[in-house]
């Protein structure tokens, strides 16, 4: 299998996937990143996010009990996937391993 | 599924919408996170913000992931109507000067009437949103004195509110509002002005919906000296700092902040800027004189409780006991009355509302105007679109050859006539979000934009779609669909080619007719108006600087007097307990009358220094005005105005006596006679009126004269000297008069932006209707030129028409203008006569309007070369 594409907003919807386990839903993920890095972003974005994820195999979903403050109507609990793990340890490899090829004097700015 | 909630209450239509474009297995999930986020946002951030949260949610949410499969939608049917579709549009982009006018012409009738749909929503909801609003009432007094004088008064006693309580099981709970008007709060030896501090009984959060930001409502006002101010107030005194706990001192108390509250809605009959607990003032909160009205009372009902039992109790009981033996032997009879707390902003008809009233009149005025707008545009719909059919014929003839059914033929111009409003639809929706901020600056209307979610407004937008869209598309749609095929083919039955033409002029005759009526309405009003600016209200308002002094600054009354007076452009200086503008109280006392046995009567009672007369350059008509030459005039003269001399009948008014009470055994003797001047509006009559004399009061006016600003500005400088730590805050009598008339002239306003607007539109509708006439009459003119025709006379051959449509219209309009003149006059005590000048004014107007319009084009079609026109034939 070639590499694993991840846009840089779907990554970070997967990385939410995963830290809350099994609390994950859109409402929860979209107040997620609004605390871990202050984006606000609208909730389609992250419904957007979550089925291209599921789609390309990244996440898998399952429905919860009935949820009485949203009417008695159930969640959409979404689990990162083998694949999806693969495709985070890849991302984050590269940008290591590009990240260590730049030559310090590329920071230098002084002179 | 036991424990579950119900779905909270979301606006039904974007529910709806988002149902219509979301699949079915996947409803669930999103809805219910648009649910969660509502729910949160709730309690975060208030309705309205959670409601427009939702709304951006759902659009936001209308995309593919969500989408109902296309596959399951498409059909024939649907292809059928994308081809509609896109037929109409082309015909529209095929005659873009025809398409521009109708739909600039739609747009401009569907913005004004939006912006009259957000006006009456806004009159019609007020205080709709208190909790349990069906179970408020306010109890106010209706009086009658033994001469059959009648006064009606939002006010009743203090004891009343809880007496009602105690004794009525039907009542659930009361509050009492008692005004203390314009206060100054002072917050770390700094003033600012509150309008409309209320003291309050700690229940007024039972019976009233106040969305608190701090502290708690259940116990804020529990304590004497306690406050809670508006979110604006709070941050104008305390800027940034948390206000709870802050002191502030007014004139009479030193009060504690106990709470935030939301400003209230603009629809609330009566707007309070700060409430303060009543129990601060402990007499007045503890008062048992129930003869004394002075404050508002309002009851909550139980569920099962009938308003009209609790009035005819009140009436009954209440009366018996405790009123009864006040007001019997001064032959005055007392009513209560329970007024719904929603109906009083457009049915009150009580004195002394907190806030101006609106009135159901005027919600007809306004609906009717609304709906001129949208016929006025829909005819220029029909005739244009007719009027063109001919360019229709050729196709209306293929399709039918080709085997289209009449029916939808009719469904195809509908189509296109919805096509035409919805574009208008949307174009007028981004046009009100423009202008609404520059209408409420210009014209002083308080519309509000959010509102435009609100079901009532949707229902109506929906309203105007339906009627444009539908019936303006309908008639050109039956009118085109009954051309037979071979007709049509022909050459487009030359005799019948352009629909019926008086149906046409029957519409634009009444196109006519509309305008003149709208037009000479707004020039009365416009009239009334000027002459309410202008009237002489029997005192010289010019030039009058008034304003209060407040608590201590009173004793030093004189020094300020002296001081002014060194100014040779301050003539005089005068100090009264009301100034004209403001109210006046209203005390019985015993009175002589012409057949000189005294008589309980209710006094209108202002008290006023010698100098009250000369500084407003009032006349004396009989005997003299008080002065200090008399000594015996501080503690036994009286003046009275000339409404009084009328109302008692005195024949030789002085010398009549008066006694400020029953028990005293001072009679105070009339001096002189003040002629009539208006103490309040003109759509008040003039109240009689007793003068006391009273050296020091709290109300200072002071008459200028030359360059007022540069003697303002002294007045204010020797007030800072006084006053040090008071802010200066004055006006000009005849800003207290214009005050009066504000209402009036938003409505005349109003009424001038949509007359202005219907005159646009329907000269609009003309030029469309004048270009086609031109055109289609072109080579008729241009054989009556070659013949030898003048330009003039082919001019007045085509705009004759139109002018005799002018003179049909005028007749009827001047009828009803005249009788909606006569009615909306008499709202006033003092009002203008309508002048039948006017009438034929604005006919001339509009028949120029019609010439100008129509005689450019006549203009250009006579002047057109002849050859170019015929050397096709």
């Amino acid at each position: 299998m070639g590499r694993l594409y991840l846009g840089e907003f779907e990554e970070v919807v997967l990385l939410i996937t995963a830290i809350l386990y099994e609390e994950a839903y859109a409402v929860a993920i979209k107040a997620e990143i609004a605390e871990q890095s202050g984006r606000k972003v609208n909730i389609s974005a992250v419904h957007k996010a979550l089925y291209r994820l599921e789609e390309k195999g990244m996440l898998k979903s399952m429905m919860s009990d009935p949820v009485a403050k949203r009417g008695g109507k159930r969640r959409r609990l979404f689990r990162i996937t083998p694949v999806g793990k693969r495709a985070l340890d890849e991302s984050m490899e590269l940008r290591t391993k590009l990240r260590n090829q730049v030559p310090e004097q590329a920071f230098q700015w002084n002179q | 599924m036991e424990s579950v909630n119900p779905s909270p209450k979301l606006p039904r239509i974007l529910f709806l919408f988002f149902r219509w474009y979301c699949k079915r297995e996947r409803f669930e999930e999103l809805h219910g996170d648009l649910e969660e986020l509502y729910i949160d946002r709730l309690e975060e951030e208030g309705k309205t913000k959670a409601v427009l949260h939702y709304a951006w949610d759902v659009l936001r949410c209308c995309q593919p992931y969500a989408w109902k499969k296309l596959e399951s939608q498409l059909n024939s049917n649907t292809n059928m109507i994308s081809n509609y579709l896109r037929i109409a549009v082309r015909h529209l982009l095929r005659q873009p000067g025809y398409a521009a006018l109708n739909i600039l012409g739609l747009t401009l009738g569907i913005v004004s009437s939006l912006v009259i749909l957000l006006y009456l929503n806004q009159e019609l909801s007020f205080d709709n949103y208190h909790k349990d609003v069906d179970l408020l009432y306010r109890i106010s007094t209706h009086f009658e004195e033994g001469d059959g004088k009648k006064d009606d008064w939002v006010t009743t006693q203090m004891p009343l509110g809880p007496t009602v309580k105690e004794t009525f099981g039907e009542v659930s709970q009361y509050v009492r509002f008692m005004s203390q008007g314009r206060a100054r709060l002072e917050s770390n030896n700094v003033s600012y002005y509150v309008e409309d501090l209320y003291l309050v009984d700690s229940t007024v959060f039972d019976v009233f919906t106040f969305e608190f930001l701090q502290g708690d409502p259940a116990t804020a006002l529990n304590q004497p000296n306690s406050i809670c101010l508006s979110e604006s107030v709070a941050r104008r005194i305390f800027k940034g700092e948390n206000p709870l706990g802050q002191s502030l001192e007014t004139d009479n108390y030193t009060l504690e902040v106990k709470g935030v509250y939301r400003d209230q809605p603009r629809n609330s009959h009566i707007i309070a800027n700060a409430l303060a607990s009543a129990s601060t003032d402990q007499n007045r909160y503890n008062s048992q004189q129930w003869g004394s009205f002075g404050n508002y009372t309002y009851i909550k009902l139980n569920s099962a409780a009938d308003a009209q039992v609790v009035e005819d109790k009140l009436n009954k009981e209440i009366m018996d006991q405790y009123i009864k033996v006040i007001f019997d032997r001064y032959d005055l009879t007392v009513e209560y009355e329970l007024l719904p707390i929603r109906d009083i902003h457009l049915y009150s008809e009580f004195e002394g509302e907190p806030q101006p009233l609106g009135s159901m009149e005027y919600i007809y005025v306004f609906s009717a105007v609304a709906i001129f707008l949208i016929v006025i545009a829909c005819i220029n719909y029909m005739n244009l679109a007719t009027a063109r059919s001919m360019r229709r014929s050729l196709e209306v003839g293929i399709r039918k050859t080709m085997g289209a059914q009449r029916g939808t033929l009719i469904f195809q111009f509908i189509a296109e006539s919805v096509v035409v409003a919805f574009t208008s639809l949307i174009l007028s929706l981004a046009i009100l979000m423009l202008v609404v901020p520059s209408i409420n600056t210009n014209l002083g209307t308080t519309l509000d934009l959010s509102q435009l979610l609100s079901s009532e407004i949707i229902m109506g937008i929906v309203l105007i779609l339906i009627v444009t869209g539908i019936l303006s598309g309908s008639y050109p749609a039956f009118y085109l669909s009954a051309f037979t095929p071979t007709k049509a083919l022909r050459g487009a039955g030359a005799a019948k080619r352009s629909g019926n033409p008086w149906l046409r002029r029957g519409l634009v005759g009444l196109q006519f007719a509309i305008s003149i009526f709208m037009l000479i309405s707004t020039f009365i009003i416009y009239d009334q108006m000027q002459y309410l600016r202008s009237k002489d209200l029997g005192f010289d308002k010019e030039q009058v600087a008034t304003f209060r002094l407040r608590g201590s600054a009173a004793d030093r009354l004189e020094i300020l007097r002296n001081r002014l007076l060194q100014n040779p452009n301050i003539s005089t200086v005068s100090s009264a307990t009301s100034v004209p503008g403001g109210g006046y109280p209203n005390f019985l006392m015993p009175i002589e009358n012409n057949e000189g046995v005294m008589e309980d009567l209710g006094l209108n009672t202002v008290g006023i220094d010698f100098d009250f007369f000369p500084t407003l350059g009032v006349e004396i008509g009989e005997g003299r005005n008080f002065s200090a030459q008399f000594s015996t005039d501080t503690s036994h003269a009286v003046m009275v105005n000339e409404a009084m001399v009328r109302r008692l009948g005195w024949e030789d008014p002085i010398g009549k006596r008066i006694q400020y009470s029953r028990d005293s055994t001072v009679f105070h003797k009339v001096i002189g006679v003040a002629k009539d001047f208006h103490q309040s509006s003109l759509h008040e009559p003039i109240e009689p009126l007793l003068f006391a004399p009273q050296l020091s009061n709290r109300r200072v006016m002071v008459r200028l004269n030359g360059n007022y600003q540069e003697t303002m500005a002294f007045v204010g400088e020797t007030w800072e000297e006084l006053f040090p730590n008071l802010p200066f805050e004055s006006q000009f009598l005849d800003q207290n008069f214009l005050a009066f008339y504000e209402e009036d002239q938003i409505r005349g306003n109003l009424f001038l932006g949509f007359s202005i607007m219907m005159i646009v539109i329907a000269s609009l509708g003309l030029l469309g209707l004048a270009s086609f006439t031109a055109e289609q009459r072109r080579k008729e003119i241009s054989i009556r030129k070659v013949l030898g025709a003048s330009v003039q006379g082919l001019i007045s051959l085509l705009v004759k028409e139109f002018v005799f449509l002018v003179l049909v219209g005028a007749l009827p309009a001047f009828v009803f203008a005249y009788l909606f003149a006569e009615k909306w006059l008499q709202e006033f005590e003092y009002h203008v006569s309508i002048n039948l000048l006017l009438f034929v004014l604005v006919a001339g107007i509009i028949m120029m309007v019609t010439v100008s319009t129509t005689g450019i084009h006549a203009l250009r079609a006579a002047q057109a070369n002849p050859s170019n026109n015929l050397k096709n034939e």
